[in-house]
């Protein structure tokens, strides 16, 4: 063997060529698990981002009630359509009880928005004494639907929401006697690459 | 012998190779790119975050403010990346988008806002993360717009908020003042004003509304000129005699302030009488006055700072040189910026700080393309390149100028004697170094026809993203020669985009 040497060097080269993709098999794994983290932390944070402005949507709309609704579906709307550009799934359904202050006129106005991607046949429902109730069939998506009950200021009730038998919510309005109420109730799903995330959330504000 | 050695050499370093990647892998384990890239998104985000929570963000996006933004993401994105803040509502980009497409390696991270922008209309915020980016103003285009009666004298151009191009100018053989746009896709012209002998020296300038007011000579004959001037705002052309009383009107230039009033300034060329003109109209009926001494106001340029003073450039011929006015104290003060040579065919521009750039003529021998600021406090004035004139300059966002030039080669070369024209087009990133370059061949100029003293370049105000990478388009109106059509052409920059 006349090269005895050189092919120390060739076997030097294989030898580092297998170490290379030995280490770099074993740290793939945790290469794709630590990318999922972050990419799972990105979209959160953006998931958290779109539920803070949602609620600060209604903070904005404080003084100016009658534009909840409004206001509400137009960021949701406007998130939506940012979303399907992205690929992603946004659906969003928003429920509004407002009672308004004035004794006498004792009822509480109901607003919903269907941005479920789907038509919905949904039932509203208050357990007033006697239990009062409306429904809207094929409630198509991007609508808004308004309905009204009749109710006593200062008791509490329990509303329920549900649509094609499959979903169900309560919502608890605590209503104050001369004073306008207004409770809306927030429910968000947004598709992420890996994670579906989701948030269900009540705000309740006495009106000026 | 020296086999045994080689042998024991080579062996060492096999030996040495092997140990050296071992102590390399394990002290530097291999790292998906991935990471770096999911970091600068998350440090992105988190920067808007933190804008948003001292309530910056929302100030920035409501006046979209983009410079702004960007800044604020200094201290999370590492400085050798590119980044474009984009703006956007609910159908369109409020702000200029970068030229990216998906097969560049580029991210982009998105922040929603939502309520008290024009009645809660929710906005959103995408920063646009990418590697280095070389670019080069490249891709020019031309299009005849005016083939009527050498109807591209005395051009002037300005672009509206929906990027649409206006363009007034004076057709020689009509004598006619001359209105082109290309609003509904396709260029279109008419005649504001209906008086004879009217046109020459057209300034352009569009109003918040996106209206058009134009400034103009009325020439009724030799010796005797007035100032006229037209604007569209009641939807259809009406045009007034704003100065008259001598040979005035002469290189008339157009500004509009915050509150949509509008100011002219032009020269009074009556002989004996020479002096810088000055109208506005800011109490509701035109007023005029001289401005500076006698001798002085050739080749006005005027321009409205941001707390509405006013600022004019203009030639004095008799001594002089290159001239600057403004009313900032209340009341006229007016300095030399340069001496004699240099402040013909001035054209200004304001940046956001207030500053002030002209560009003008420096007419040694030979004659130069030449830039003067005062961005330091007191003025600095350098030659940038070869030219016959007519120059015009605006500002970019970035406070960078961009001017366009007549330039010409008359002489004899190897093909034999030469007398060409060329429009010419200059801009810098430093200010130290100049990159200018021909933009269209107009063939070769005569003494008939004049190119024009207008504003014949133009950007649209604030559109240009803070990064140097990208710009919107420059437009520029000239004429072309023999026919002395107005032309157009639009400069775009061509990118090549490196990897994150």
């Amino acid at each position: 063997m006349r090269n005895k040497g050189q092919m120390f060097i060739i076997a030097a080269v294989i030898l580092i060529a297998v170490l290379i993709i030995l280490k770099t098999g074993v740290n793939l794994p945790d290469i794709i698990q630590r990318n999922r983290e972050l990419e799972g932390k990105f979209e959160h944070d953006f998931f958290v981002n779109i539920v803070d402005k949602l609620k600060k949507t209604i903070d904005i709309s404080y003084h100016q009630p009658s534009n909840i609704t409004n206001n509400v579906y137009n960021f949701a709307n406007f998130t939506r359509k940012k979303m399907t550009e992205r690929l992603q799934d946004f659906q969003f359904l928003y429920l509004s009880c407002i009672t308004p202050a004035s004794s006498g006129s004792d009822i509480i106005n109901i607003s919903v928005i269907n941005l479920l991607n789907k038509p919905v046949n949904l039932t509203i429902q208050i357990n007033s004494s006697p239990t009062q109730s409306d429904n809207k069939d094929n409630m198509i998506d991007k609508t808004k639907w308004n309905t009204n009950f009749t109710i006593t200021q200062g008791n509490i009730y329990i509303l329920t929401v549900s649509y094609n038998g499959t979903y169900e919510e309560n919502i608890t309005i605590i209503t104050k006697v001369n004073r306008s109420v207004y409770v809306g109730f927030f429910d968000i799903v947004l598709a992420g690459s890996e994670t579906i995330y989701k948030d269900k959330f009540q705000k309740s504000y006495t009106l000026p | 012998m020296m086999k045994g050695l080689l042998f024991t050499l080579e062996s060492f370093i096999a030996v040495l190779m092997v140990f050296f990647i071992i102590i390399l892998l394990f002290r530097n384990p291999p790292v998906s790119s991935d990471y770096k890239i999911i970091n600068y998104k998350l440090k992105a985000y988190e920067g808007l975050v933190t804008l948003d929570k001292t309530g910056e963000l929302r100030k920035y996006v409501a006046t979209n403010n983009v410079t702004a933004i960007n800044e604020s993401l200094n201290s999370y994105i590492p400085g050798f990346l590119n980044r474009v803040v984009v703006i956007y509502d609910d159908n369109n980009s409020l702000t200029e988008e970068p030229s990216l497409t998906y097969a560049n390696d580029s991210i982009s991270v998105s922040y929603f806002l939502s309520g008290d922008f024009d009645d809660y209309k929710p906005r959103e915020v995408r920063v646009f993360i990418f590697g280095s980016v070389t670019s080069s103003w490249l891709s020019t285009t031309n299009t005849a717009v005016n083939t009527t009666a050498a109807g591209g004298e005395y051009s002037s151009i300005a672009i509206d908020s929906n990027d649409k191009v206006h363009i007034s100018n004076f057709e020689s053989g009509n004598r006619k003042l001359t209105y082109c746009n290309n609003t509904l896709g396709t260029w279109n012209c008419a005649e504001p004003d209906t008086m004879s002998n009217v046109g020459k020296y057209t300034s352009i300038a569009i109003d918040s509304n996106n209206f058009v007011h134009i400034s103009h000579q009325n020439f009724p004959s030799a010796g005797e000129g007035n100032l006229r001037y037209c604007n569209n705002t009641l939807g259809y052309w009406t045009c007034a005699t704003v100065d008259t009383g001598g040979w005035l009107g002469w290189h008339t230039s157009i500004a509009i302030d915050s509150n949509d009033k509008v100011h002219i300034s032009h020269w009074n060329g009556t002989s004996g009488g020479s002096h810088l003109r000055y109208c506005n109209n800011t109490l509701g009926s035109w007023t005029c006055t001289n401005v500076d001494g006698f001798y002085g106001g050739e080749f006005s340029s005027i321009a409205i700072d941001s707390n509405n003073f006013v600022h004019i450039s203009h030639y004095n011929w008799v001594g002089s040189g290159l001239r600057y006015c403004n009313n900032t104290l209340g009341s006229w003060t007016c300095a030399t910026v340069a001496q004699y040579t240099i402040g013909i065919y001035s054209s200004m521009a304001i940046d956001s700080n207030n500053k002030i750039h002209i560009s003008s003529l420096n007419i040694s021998s030979p004659s130069y393309l030449n830039y003067c600021n005062n961005t330091l406090g007191y003025w600095t004035c350098t030659n940038i390149g070869s030219s016959e004139g007519h120059t015009s300059i605006i500002i970019d966002s970035n406070n960078k100028p961009h001017i366009s030039h007549y330039r010409s080669y008359v002489g004899y070369s190897d093909e034999g004697y030469i007398n060409e024209g060329y429009i010419g087009y200059c801009y810098t990133y430093n200010f130290s170094t100049w990159n200018c370059q021909n933009v269209s061949y107009i063939g070769e100029p005569s003494e008939t026809y004049d190119i024009g003293y207008g504003r014949n370049i133009a950007i649209k105000k604030g559109r240009i993203a803070t990064s140097n990478s990208f710009s919107s388009s420059i437009h520029i109106s000239y004429p072309n020669v023999p026919t002395y059509d107005l032309m157009y052409a639009k400069i775009s920059k061509s990118y090549s985009y490196g990897k994150l």
